[in-house]
């Protein structure tokens, strides 16, 4: 993970199976999430790698999901815009990049 | 489109943030620059061009010799794209929600 990464958390009132439906299947992911994401890369059940092509030029929208005690869902959105390090968008090892920087706002 | 904006590809360089993020500590020429980093001064001229041209940096000249720094209002697409990101997020969760919601269990 980069420091410019945006980081989103949730809990949901839903097996992790059924939250994966949601996010898995096409037409299920558009009917919230709307069209622009490519699936790039897929652990059933528990992580999905979209290429946000929304972005210009594209970013990376990264899914986890795991089982919470009780039976709900804990999601983990992490959308990593296109300035983190682009080889490891493209080649995708694991979500943690090399080196960041701070934003000098 | 959530980002769009030519600031994305030139920090999307590991090299060209590099010396972004040397700026960033403050005022320099392209000598002092290039003595830290393992590329060669005419790269590092083209990495500040590309700076230079996404209105991420700013040059001085002073006699024979060019400085360059950052410009402040450079990062304002960067600072766009996590405010709009930032909202676009939750809304998404909140849909997701009301879509689990309506599924077959």
């Amino acid at each position: 993970m980069t420091a410019e990464d945006l980081v989103f958390d949730a809990e949901l009132d839903a097996a992790p199976e059924k939250v994966w439906r949601a996010l898995a299947e096409p037409a299920l992911r558009e009917a919230w999430l709307g069209d622009g994401g490519e699936v790039i890369e897929s652990h059933p059940h528990e992580r999905l790698v979209l290429r946000w092509t929304r972005d210009e030029p594209p970013s990376l929208v990264t899914f986890d999901v795991r089982p919470v005690e009780g039976g709900g869902a804990h999601l983990t959105i992490v959308h990593s815009p296109a300035c983190a390090d682009v080889l490891t968008i493209t080649s995708r090892r694991p979500v943690a990049a090399p080196g960041s920087w701070r934003m000098a706002a | 489109m959530i980002g769009s904006d030519p600031i994305f590809r030139a920090l999307g360089d590991p090299t060209r943030r590099a010396v972004y993020e040397r700026l960033a500590a403050g005022e320099t020429n392209v000598a002092s620059l290039t003595a830290g980093l393992h590329v060669s001064q005419p790269a590092v001229s083209q990495h500040l061009a590309t700076l230079k041209s996404a209105g991420l940096v700013r040059e001085r000249r002073d006699g024979r010799r060019t400085y360059y720094r950052v410009e402040p209002e450079g990062l304002a697409p960067l600072v766009d794209w996590v405010a709009r990101t930032s909202a676009f997020w939750p809304e998404r969760i909140e849909r997701l929600k009301e879509l689990l919601e309506r599924m077959d269990p």
